[in-house]
């Protein structure tokens, strides 16, 4: 009975029902898309970490990079330097590993492919010598001792080479050397044993078995040989899944699995280890893991350490893995003394890569490059995450939303109906059925609504979120063209699955869970009021006298809010912390978007050439027309490019012999020294790539520029001059040079600033030639130069940089005219200046390229400039196959980190805004409607409806006008912007137009029946 | 001479459940200078009738008179702000104005200034037998009896010659029900206004000069 007199009481208020039907079914809706979204943006991420791993690797760019046999000192400082326990504290570093390889050797495996030092290098007996009419001998390898082809019986050319060997005829000789390819024929060019220069490289024997080939040096260098040129590559991993060559998928399991973190006795080999060795998963294998010396890698004993693994994976086959094994971390410890660059790698947590790798690289040493690797994770999540955060916002401004809904429908269909609490507690029916006559038809309405709002959300759920996917993507994926925020592969993004049905059902539970709640509150308030009570009711009174200040409505007004007491300070209260809300937000989005400005105005992006693996941008060939047309797309405030040749100081050069090992002995000896460098910008040596910009001391009155200078004669015209005079180079043809040199460059040579010392170098010209195009020619050219600037050397060698104008004019790049346009023709004949500088143009190759965006604001007009003109990016072959990486990796994150707070502040803003609104309109609903008896009394005494008005609409506005001012004024003093009084004036607008329309409804009711009304 | 004059006058509430005829053809006549008691069952259509002659609503039919102008050709405002003035037996004085307060109220929408409302105000209370000291309090801490005589110094205060009170006594006891009529008898006699009690106490009906039985929506 009570229940149904409860839901046909409440259901025979037909407008009433279903207005709030529809409130609550919409804002149920709303949560159960907005919480349905945040459920799937979720498992989605979710998704995304079991398919993503991001790593990052730590790199040390040294003067060997990227060698990664190099045994640089500064390499291995650095390798000592890192913290790795404080690495593996930094939040997001899932685990944090150095680099742990070796060096093993296995009978079982001979090396085919990859680096093979002694290649040429032998140790065999040789008979029947007998010397050829070019000096050298000829005669047959009777007995191999270590070669790398192992063939015996086969004719060989002997060069005596440095030594004295004059072999006689008829005996064998053990001999020590190695082979070169002059003409057809392999020659064998018998040289000292390194380390012991003065031993003879060879000995006469009877035999094999002559004794005095046991332990001589011969068998102790053939042994060397054999393991250098043999040596397989043991890494230790506790997460080999995670090494950059699983990771970015080049290397795969075809068979078997990886080792587990810190399993034993077993390993992973590559698929042309495998091969060689003739190994399955199951076998096992047996290495030795061999000792190097420290300053060379391939100087390797073997030791004591004897290890028998199982193989328990093999890889594809590529044969740049050949030789290439795996086992656990347990099994490592290998790595000292250190080799390479590789210092380490980290795997990081996906979502919080940004943030742990800026961590990671404020605790890394100098000149150490981290790269993050992430499949793609960050450019597949952007979006999601918007769209979680979004989903958040909606969810929660939809609850507050709700929350105030279902306040006020609480308020009406139990709160106000205390007349029929009083009656039916005047009738004697107990608590219980009270509770359930009123709650029953609020029940039944918060029921139906959250239900329908639940079932209806959860059904349009697939559709909203393929809509709001499509939305957020348009959004927030960022532009990674040529970016380094994008190296290596991308992963496909998975899809997740449906929202499961429980998430519609708790939004729509909680809703009604909450609107039964707050009817219990309200039905306690009314039985609480509707109570007898015992002795005389306290009365509020305030303390005040008779006034007879101001006049008309405004002087009720005042009166009324000067005595409300609490009712008078709600709105006050409300409006100070609505209005600072929303007044924060509004303040963060301002700040945000001057912060976007602030980062567009301050950021400078660099831009260089790099390798198309995107590995490095130093040693490569760029046409002169490649950097020339990069400047031309008027885009970049600065191009630098440079050019290097090997220099040593005369008198430092050792004698070589005058033949051809003695010559190709000095080219590699050239090879090892410090480079001269030319260049016009100081951004354009990669020895300052990885660290800060350098401290440079320069000599009064010269600077950075000089290096952009075309004063300078170049050394090409010089040499072209002096040629086409037939005279020797040098005098006064060739000016000194202004150079950079290190500090300690100058300590080692004794010199300051401002001294002038003479380099030698060889440079090579190119002319045009009818046979072959091009015809070369080097001339070994003494140059002066003179110190004009020192820096604190990085790198390991002395290198000195000279201006460009050294090589070429540096308006060829950033001049106004071009040398050479789209379409002229090549000279194939020299006849003038301007022809000789146009093949020179066309002939000219830099080995760095960096330039610097004249504005953040191009970076998109520049991506695009490059896109169109075929530009490759870092693994994406083009029509062009010039690499591009802009480094904007960190200006992205940030930009777009603060794009998508600017973003989410504008979709939350209104949001909020409504919803601070929906609550300023509940507000003023309430009190206004609070006071309809007082509305009654004055228009019974025959105020009119617009003095009525007045009253009330002055006596809310100057309750919610002092709440907004104080807020306004306080957030004012805090954050100085015209936002915080726009939305002060907002929410007050909003707050007493919901005033004016309650005021306005409840003039609509007839006056009979307000005046009927129970107090 | 009458002052307001029923004629024909019927009503019927419509609310979203039902439609009720109250009134069903009123005629009645009344005068200054008497005081008229109408009594009935409840329900029979007295607060009705009250609520139409007090200018809240216009009748659904028929038409009501105040000195032979038809009220539906008056604003009901001014009708109520100049013509009449009612007591209510729950008193409807605002709660956050003082004694005086409520009374100057009505004297201030008729445009008299605060000061000169705040003396007469003084002198109304004085007549219904209040002291000084009650102007400064508030509605809440009065007893029924003074906040009624507070509500009578209101409609005083009103100056207007209709006066209508619904169950004026209703809420009192029996000394304060006695001093009430004492007054209401006084300004109808001695002030020329016309005074319509509502009532069910036949006693108090009883000391008026004219008694009007409304049943079934009809007067006799």
């Amino acid at each position: 009975m009570h229940i149904k007199n409860g839901i046909l009481t409440t259901l025979r208020a037909k407008g009433r029902a279903v207005l709030f039907v529809l409130l609550i079914l919409i804002l149920t809706l709303t949560q159960t898309l907005g919480v349905g979204m945040w459920v799937y943006c979720s498992q989605l991420l979710e998704k995304f970490d079991e398919t993503y791993t991001t790593i990052v690797i730590s790199e040390y760019i040294g003067e060997d990079y990227p060698d990664m046999n190099a045994a640089d000192e500064d390499a291995r400082a650095a390798f000592s330097a890192i913290d790795g326990e404080s690495l593996s504290k930094v939040e997001g570093v899932a685990n944090w590993e150095f680099t742990d390889t070796a060096f093993a050797y296995s009978k079982d495996y001979t090396r085919a492919i990859g680096t093979i030092p002694y290649a040429e290098y032998g140790v065999f007996i040789a008979s029947g010598l007998f010397e050829s009419t070019t000096g050298d001998y000829s005669g047959f390898i009777n007995n191999v001792i270590y070669t790398k082809e192992n063939k015996e019986n086969v004719l060989v050319l002997i060069d005596k080479g440095e030594t004295d060997f004059a072999p006689e005829e008829g005996k064998k000789y053990l001999l020590h050397g190695f082979f070169i390819h002059v003409s057809s024929n392999r020659t064998f060019v018998l040289t000292g044993f390194s380390g012991n220069s003065n031993a003879a490289p060879w000995i006469e024997v009877s035999g094999l078995d002559d004794p005095a080939i046991q332990n001589s040096l011969f068998i102790e260098a053939a042994k060397h040989y054999a393991l250098a040129n043999n040596a397989a590559i043991v890494t230790a991993s506790n997460d080999i899944a995670s090494l950059e060559q699983f990771q970015q998928g080049t290397l795969y399991l075809e068979d078997g699995r990886l080792p587990l973190a810190d399993e034993k006795g077993v390993c992973v080999l590559s698929g042309s280890t495998a091969q060689r060795m003739k190994k399955n998963v199951g076998d096992e294998v047996e290495f030795n893991i061999l000792n190097s010396s420290a300053d060379n890698r391939y100087d390797l004993t073997e030791s004591d350490d004897n290890r028998v693994w199982k193989v328990v994976g093999v890889t594809n086959n590529l044969s740049d893995y050949e030789g290439y094994i795996w086992v656990s971390g347990s099994e490592g410890g290998f790595s000292s003394p250190f080799y390479g660059y590789t210092l380490g790698s980290a795997v990081l947590n996906n979502s919080m890569a940004p943030q742990a790798l800026s961590e990671m690289q404020a605790l890394m040493p100098d000149n150490v490059r981290l790269t993050l690797y992430d499949q793609g994770y960050s450019a597949a999540a952007r979006p999601i995450n918007a769209m979680k955060t979004t989903s958040s916002a909606v969810a929660t401004a939809s609850f507050c939303g709700a929350l105030a809904v279902l306040f006020l429908f609480a308020y009406m269909f139990v709160g106000r109906q205390r007349e029929t609490v009083q009656v039916l507690v005047s009738l004697g029916a107990p608590a219980k059925k009270i509770h359930i006559w009123l709650l029953s038809g609020a029940a039944l309405i918060a029921f139906i609504s959250s239900a329908a709002g639940a079932i209806i959300g959860h059904l349009s759920l697939g559709i909203v979120i393929k809509q709001a996917l499509a939305l957020a993507a348009s959004l927030y994926t960022m532009d990674i063209r040529y970016s380094n925020a994008s190296l290596g592969i991308v992963k496909e993004s998975p899809v997740a699955g449906s929202v499961p049905i429980w998430c519609s059902a708790a939004v729509g539970g909680a809703t009604l869970l909450a609107a039964l709640l707050l009817c219990v509150v309200f039905l306690r308030q009314a039985r609480k009021e509707s109570t007898p009570k015992r002795g005389k009711s306290s009365i509020r009174v305030p303390k005040d006298k008779t006034s007879t200040f101001g006049r008309g409505a405004a002087r009720f007004s005042l009166l009324s809010a000067k005595r409300g007491g609490k009712r008078s300070s709600v709105v006050p209260a409300a409006a100070l912390v609505l209005t600072i809300l929303i007044g924060i937000l509004a303040v963060g989005s301002t700040g945000w978007e001057d912060q976007l400005n602030d980062l567009y105005e301050n950021s400078t992006i660099q831009g260089q050439i790099v390798s198309l693996n995107g590995r490095y941008a130093t040693n490569l060939v760029v046409n002169t027309s490649t950097a020339r047309a990069l400047w031309k797309s008027g885009l970049l405030s600065d191009i630098g490019v440079s050019k290097s040749w090997n220099y040593w100081i005369s008198d430092e050069m050792p004698s070589f012999a005058n033949n051809e090992y003695g010559r190709e002995t000095k080219i590699n000896w050239i090879s090892e020294q410090p480079e001269l460098t030319a260049t016009n910008a100081i951004s354009a040596i990669p020895e300052f790539y990885y660290s800060d910009k350098p401290e440079i001391q320069w000599l009064e009155g010269w600077d950075e520029s000089f290096l952009a200078d075309d004063e300078f004669y170049s050394i090409l015209r010089t040499i072209i001059y002096s040629t086409s005079l037939s005279h020797y180079f040098g005098g006064d043809l060739t000016p000194t040079y202004p150079v950079l040199a290190s500090r300690s460059f100058m300590e080692n040579k004794s010199l300051e600033l401002g001294d002038e010392i003479i380099i030698c170098s060889y440079i090579a010209v190119s002319t045009p030639d009818y046979l072959s195009g091009i015809y070369t020619s080097e001339y070994e050219m003494e140059i002066p130069v003179k110190i004009v600037g020192s820096f604190q050397q990085i790198g390991q060698n002395a290198n000195l940089y000279v201006p460009l104008s050294f090589w070429c004019d540096p308006a060829w790049i950033t001049g106004d005219e071009d040398i050479l346009t789209h379409g002229d023709r090549v000279p194939t004949v020299i006849s003038d200046e301007e022809e000789r500088d146009k093949f020179n143009y066309h002939i000219t190759t830099f080995k760095t390229c960096r330039f610097t965006l004249s504005s953040t604001d191009n970076l998109e007009e520049f991506r695009s400039f490059l896109e169109t003109n075929g530009y490759s990016s870092v693994g994406n072959i083009n029509t062009n196959r010039t690499t591009i990486l802009l480094l904007d990796s960190t200006f992205q994150e940030a930009a777009d980190s603060l794009s998508r707070y600017i973003s989410f502040g504008k979709i939350l803003f209104p949001v909020l805004f409504a919803v601070v609104a929906l609550m300023g309109f509940v507000i003023s609903w309430l009190m206004v409607n609070s006071r309809r008896m007082e509305f009654a009394i004055l228009r019974g005494l025959g105020a009119s409806k617009w003095r009525v008005f007045k009253t009330f609409f002055f006596e809310q506005a100057a309750l919610c006008i002092s709440g907004s001012l104080i807020a306004a004024l306080g957030m004012t003093i805090l954050y100085p912007i015209p936002a915080v009084w726009l939305t002060a004036a907002g929410f007050t607008i909003c707050y007493l137009l919901g005033c004016a329309l309650s005021i306005l409804y409840v003039s609509r009711i007839k006056l009979m029946t307000l005046l009927s009304e129970r107090e | 001479m009458a002052v307001l004059e029923l004629q024909n006058v019927k009503y019927t509430y419509k609310t979203q459940y039902q439609s009720v005829e109250v009134l069903k053809g009123v005629n009645q006549t009344f005068e200054a200078g008497k005081i008229y008691a109408v009594i009935g069952k409840s329900g029979s259509g007295k607060t009705t009738m009250l609520s139409l002659m007090a200018g809240l609503d216009l009748p659904t039919e028929g038409e009501i008179l105040c000195d032979d102008v038809p009220m539906s050709q008056m604003k009901l405002e001014q009708y109520r702000r100049e013509r009449v003035a009612v007591i209510y037996q729950s008193f409807r004085l605002f709660p956050l104005l003082t004694v005086a307060e409520n009374v100057m109220y009505p004297m201030e929408l008729r445009g008299i200034k605060p000061k000169e409302a705040r003396e007469k105000a003084a002198e109304l209370i004085s007549r219904v037998g209040l002291s000084d000291v009650m102007l400064n309090r508030f509605p809440g801490q009065l007893s029924g009896g003074e906040q009624q005589r507070v509500a009578i110094a209101r409609a005083m205060g009103m100056d207007t010659r209709i006066l209508l009170a619904d169950e004026p006594t209703g809420n009192l006891d029996e000394a304060n029900s006695k001093q009430v009529m004492d007054i209401l008898l006084d300004l109808a006699h001695s002030t020329d206004r016309c005074v319509i009690i509502v009532t069910h106490d036949l006693d108090l009906a009883s000391r008026t000069d004219c008694i009007l039985h409304m049943r079934d929506g009809v007067l006799s």
